[in-house]
């Protein structure tokens, strides 16, 4: 334990430093957080991620690893990424609200910071080519940016709902040189993007590295994605005892997969006293059974190599789920967020379609700042829970992405398009 | 034991020949068809018949068994719905049948429960698609406190080191894929493929089924006397979409004669 914190605090104390000196306490060896995790996967992948979970393993502790990485966050990421207090919209949610400025990044979201380790990953073993699947288009986006810059070839699995709702991202992808894969098959968004990159992978494991986009999938992934992305928090923790000093009340952020927010949360696990709110997708409300919120049910079952919650009829078979915002429209839940939900350690709660849309409208008019749909459930839920929350309280919103890309979509639901 | 050990028995009647283990997706295109290719292929002499429980996200099969699966599935046909189908085939068949399913079916049953009703229905072995042998033993536990033989998979990517693994929780036969991918289309094996079944012959005594990217019977034929049996699935999920619908039973068996004619 004492080391530990002797480890945390050299990695807080490094600008842009990804600190993956710290053992962390979960999962175990066989990638589980208590029932959650593991590795359900053919056989024919199995000695893929065992090679992945040595690199990985060998990559955390090799300073050069390290040095490149961090230098990549830097000047190719654009870390660190600010915290700015957002005080007009703050008014308006009755408490303080401080923004995590992760849409700032290059290329637009979060997910930058996760493309770049797994790809400086994929070169390390010496495959020429990565896969990636995507929803909004972000991930996408940022596999196929990183991937240009370590000349990596790159193609990315993409629902064909979904590059038709993100088309912008689409011809982003195309112009940093991947092939973009139209997926057909069953709902056309992410969860069928993620069976056809699962099945590509199957088929060309040998020359390639899955850089999958979220804390899902089996093990190493959870892990791997998630020490890619504490890289957030560990800075939102820095800026924010800077200033305005001291700890946030409340962390809010929203969850698909929930790479975001398990980066947010990971660094304030150690204080209780930190609320951890995770966002889920309400869609058209939890009654209409038209959303994507794991988190009400909760009804453990298998999909893309993980145990872990998720949304299923009685027989088995994993159901449809509706969200306004692509990067949240996913079927299951990130294990880790399913123990941590257990164990009381965060807390979820879900946003409606309309709520989201409105919150993506206040802060575009209030801060200046459009949202991506995806953080603007995060932030909806501090409009609807600011005013019970109190005057005083600091609420820290990760910013997870920009709304760029949702420009059209939402003027087409909106009906003004 | 009656009703026990039927793919032991199977195999060491089969010995010194090659069999044919043709796979169908559980009510495609409908649960009485099913029935009649069953039916009909264990009149044709197939060693075993492998019925794969329909599943929404097959990570590990191509277009064809997915069709097959969402065909199923809209018809409403799932976990229970198989195992009723393998007992209405029990009513007279005496081949031994080896459920395929994804781990999530069994899993929302509850491991015991499903594998109880299994054997129940007359089911002899299961392979679980996205089970490795590391992963869930209290779900491997309950397959063998059931008795039903647990048919494991090795990979092309399987390293050699890893084999005694595989081999130890593997009863029935043993599942050697013929290539890396999903089921269905394929150029057929590789010459790595011989060095495999060579590993495995001087690791265990189980009998060797190849499957993956076979689905005619000139690739068949190649591995007569090489592999204890074929499996082959895709080829028959392919020609059962194929219209009109009620001849699909007519086509499947077509092709089951023609590859068992490649052992003879």
């Amino acid at each position: 334990m004492e080391r530990r914190e002797v480890h945390g605090e050299r990695g807080v104390g490094r600008a842009a430093a990804v600190p993956m000196t710290e053992t962390p306490e979960l999962p175990d060896a066989g990638g589980h957080f208590g029932p959650y995790g593991g590795r359900f996967v053919p056989e024919t992948l199995i000695h893929a991620l065992d090679q992945l979970a040595e690199e990985y393993a060998r990559a955390r502790s090799d300073p050069a690893f390290q040095s490149e990485l961090d230098r990549a966050l830097r000047e190719f990421a654009g870390r660190p990424s600010p915290l700015i207090e957002a005080h007009r919209f703050g008014e308006r949610a009755g408490c303080r609200v401080f923004l995590k400025r992760e849409d700032l990044l290059h290329t637009g979201a979060h997910k930058i910071n996760n493309t770049l380790g797994q790809c400086l990953l994929a070169r390390r073993m010496g495959k020429p080519r990565v896969i990636a699947e995507t929803g909004a288009g972000q991930h996408g986006v940022a596999t196929a940016a990183a991937a240009a810059r370590l000349g990596l070839e790159c193609t990315v699995y993409m629902g064909a709902e979904d590059m038709r709702r993100q088309h912008l991202n689409v011809e982003r992808m195309k112009l940093l040189g991947a092939e973009v894969r139209a997926v057909d098959a069953g709902t056309r968004t992410l969860k069928d993007a993620i069976n056809e990159a699962l099945r590509d992978w199957v088929t060309r494991v040998r020359d390639t590295h899955y850089v999958l986009g979220s804390v899902l999938g089996p093990h190493p992934f959870p892990t791997l994605v998630r020490d890619f992305h504490r890289v957030i928090g560990i800075e939102a923790r820095r800026q924010f005892a800077a200033e305005p000093g001291g700890l946030p009340d409340v962390l809010v952020a929203c969850v698909g997969g929930g790479s975001n927010a398990i980066g947010l949360f990971h660094a304030f696990l150690d204080e209780p006293r930190v609320r951890k709110v995770g966002v889920e997708a309400g869609g058209l409300g939890i009654d209409s059974g038209k959303h994507a919120a794991r988190i009400p049910e909760h009804s453990v079952g298998v999909l893309h190599g993980t145990r872990t919650l998720v949304l299923q009829d009685e027989r088995g078979m994993i159901r449809e789920t509706h969200s306004v915002s692509a990067g949240l429209d996913y079927p299951a839940l990130g294990p880790e967020h399913a123990w941590l939900a257990d164990r009381g350690l965060a807390e979820y709660s879900h946003a409606t379609d309309d709520e989201a849309l409105e919150a993506f409208e206040t802060l575009s008019r209030l801060e200046g700042i459009i949202p991506a749909l995806e953080p603007a459930h995060a932030l909806a839920w501090v409009l609807r829970e600011g005013p019970s929350i109190g005057r005083d309280a600091r609420m820290l919103v990760n910013l997870s992405g920009r709304g760029d890309k949702d420009v059209s979509e939402v003027l087409r639901v909106r009906g003004r398009g | 034991m009656p009703e026990g050990n039927r793919l032991g028995r199977a195999f060491a009647a089969g010995r010194g020949t090659t069999g044919l283990i043709p796979f169908l997706t559980a009510g495609f295109p409908s649960l009485e068809a099913t029935l009649e290719m069953m039916w009909r292929l264990e009149r044709l002499g197939v060693r075993a018949i492998e019925i794969g429980i329909p599943f929404s996200d097959p990570i590990a099969d191509g277009p064809e068994i997915q069709r097959a699966s969402e065909g199923a599935l809209a018809s409403g046909v799932g976990a229970e719905e198989t195992l009723g189908l393998v007992e209405r085939f029990r009513s007279r068949g005496t081949i031994p049948v080896v459920i395929m399913t994804y781990a999530n079916p069994v899993l929302r049953r509850g491991a015991d429960a499903f594998c109880e009703r299994a054997r129940a229905s007359g089911v002899d072995g299961i392979l679980v698609s996205d089970l490795p042998p590391e992963e869930s033993p209290e779900v491997w536990k309950a397959f063998d406190r059931a008795g039903l033989d647990t048919v494991v998979l090795v990979a092309p990517t399987t390293p050699a080191e890893r084999l005694p693994r595989l081999l130890e929780r593997c009863r029935g036969f043993v599942y050697c894929l013929a290539r890396t991918g999903v089921t269905g289309g394929g150029a057929g094996y590789s010459g790595v493929l011989e060095d495999r079944l060579a590993e495995l012959r001087r690791l265990t005594d189980l009998p060797v089924a190849v499957g993956f990217g076979i689905s005619t019977a000139p690739q068949a034929a190649a591995l007569r006397e090489r592999a204890d049996a074929v499996v082959v699935g895709a080829a028959f999920m392919r020609l059962a979409a194929e219209e009109p619908r009620r001849g699909a039973a007519d086509r499947v068996v077509a092709l089951a004669e023609e590859l068992l004619g490649a052992f003879s």
